[in-house]
């Protein structure tokens, strides 16, 4: 029921995904409910309809909300999917 | 900063997740519970969240289907619980801070600070009478009223004062600067006979001389008087002026005294049975004997007191040696020729206190009688002394 309800909010806010990268140490997505995976080499979340996947080396979670998170380590690429 | 110390203050635990991680994250996220770390090892999880939220965890792995254990826990509830195990170690903090806080109510160093014409045991002690003294509640205290009782005490020092700091007093003090009373030349002063005698030698520095050397004089008779005659220089019979002035002069004259002094031939005195030392360690206002040797509670007793200090400061440990003197009373009984020479060394005493510096005997005749059990020394002398003493113009001194 939970899922649910965050799709229905991503979806009340027009879908928009804030992905915001600070050099190649940081990254800030907001606009996301979850993740898919979570590997020190690749962290996907997914955002509504869509995916967005962060690759590169000694990826960690900083901090994580209900729609927004904060990762950190050596980022090499972001796709959306 | 403040992060690190609220965390343990509420305290903090590791947690493993395996199976599926992804899915546990975000149920856990949703639920209220923000990992404060997160860190992937391989395909399991490790986070870190509060400990009070880790009951919590139980709900989501049943709905998740994943494994949750507990890998470490740190901060003050686990550390509590340790130390509550042991009840000793509680229970020693709460004692020792208690001893803290009441040895804080007490001062336990009288430090000195400036010069004055006394020792500093003089000084302590007359600190002491006034109400400050090492060992002493602060609460018992008042600064100001001691300070004043400390100055009465003390005649030589002009000011002082209490201040205190933590557990130390400091008595600051300041001598007294004594004026010399300057020799009063005002006025006219003669100079009469303090007794009866023969005049022997005059010296005189004012006035005018009216007795002559040999010549006998009574108690008050003036011998130099204040009023100088200023004769007239060519005619020596005619006196031209009268001045008054303050006549002084040291006059050596033979007079006769009688000396006399007793020792009884039974005397009850104190004789020494037994001499005891007994030592004290006193830390902190607490008594701590050390020699088994245990000194009866006489009156009479010898202190001895020896004060541990580091670094030129006085510590509130001393060790007191007691000395104590059991006596007994006891019957001396002398012989007539012991007696005598008894009394005749009180009478020399005697001789020496009223004749001083200045006077000497000159001719003695001593005589001994016994009456009543008791010897008697009598001596007549002639003794040359200074009778001269200064008296207002007009007084009898």
């Amino acid at each position: 029921m939970g899922e649910t309800a965050d799709k229905l909010r991503y979806s009340m806010t027009g879908g928009s995904v804030r992905t915001e990268i600070l050099g190649r140490e940081k990254l800030i997505i907001e606009g996301c409910d979850g993740i898919i995976a979570y590997t020190a080499q690749e962290i996907g979340f997914r955002c509504g309809r869509r995916q967005v996947w962060v690759h590169g080396e000694g990826l960690r979670m900083i901090c994580i909300d209900t729609d927004s998170a904060v990762l950190g380590g050596r980022i090499g690429e972001v796709c959306f999917k | 900063m403040m992060e690190r110390m609220m965390r343990r203050v509420s305290g903090t635990v590791w947690v493993r997740i395996s199976g599926d991680t992804a899915r546990f994250v975000n149920i856990l996220v949703r639920s209220g519970i923000f990992p404060l770390e997160m860190q992937a090892e391989g395909e399991e999880l490790l986070l870190l969240i509060r400990a009070r939220q880790f009951r919590k965890l139980h709900g989501i792995k049943l709905r998740t289907h994943t494994r949750v254990k507990l890998v470490t826990r740190s901060g003050l509830p686990f550390a509590l619980r340790r130390i509550l195990k042991r009840p000793g170690i509680p229970v020693g903090i709460v004692l020792a801070a208690a001893l803290y806080l009441w040895l804080s109510g007490f001062y336990w160093c009288v430090e000195l600070v400036g010069e004055a014409p006394y020792s500093k045991t003089e000084i302590l002690s007359a600190a002491a009478e006034s109400g400050v003294y090492i060992g002493v509640r602060k609460k018992e205290v008042d600064l100001p009223m001691s300070a004043n009782r400390f100055l009465r005490s003390l005649p030589d020092i002009s000011w002082a004062s209490f201040n205190s700091d933590g557990c130390r007093v400091t008595l600051d003090f300041r001598p007294a600067v004594k004026k010399e009373q300057p020799v009063d030349k005002t006025g006219a002063y003669d100079v009469i006979a303090r007794r009866d005698g023969v005049v022997k030698k005059i010296a005189a520095q004012g006035g005018t001389v009216i007795v002559d050397v040999n010549a006998a004089v009574k108690a008050g008779q003036t011998l130099v008087s204040g009023v100088a005659l200023i004769k007239d220089p060519w005619d020596p019979e005619k006196v031209v002026r009268h001045l008054l002035s303050h006549a002084r002069a040291e006059i050596l004259a033979e007079t006769r005294h009688t000396f006399s002094a007793s020792c009884p031939l039974k005397e009850e005195t104190m004789r020494e049975v037994s001499v005891e030392e007994r030592k004290v360690l006193r830390v902190l206002g607490l008594k701590f004997p050390i020699s088994l040797k245990g000194a009866r509670s006489e009156p009479k007793s010898i202190v001895k007191k020896i004060q541990l200090s580091v670094l030129g400061t006085d510590l509130p440990v001393w060790l007191e040696i007691q000395r104590c003197v059991r006596t007994e009373p006891k019957t001396v009984a002398y012989t007539t020729g012991q007696a005598q020479r008894r009394a005749l060394e009180k009478l020399r005493v005697l001789q020496k206190n009223y004749l001083g510096e200045t006077g000497r005997i000159l001719t003695e005749e001593i005589t001994f009688s016994e009456k009543a059990g008791v010897v008697y020394a009598v001596s007549h002398c002639t003794v040359e002394e200074d009778i001269a003493v200064e008296v207002p113009m007009g007084g009898t001194g």
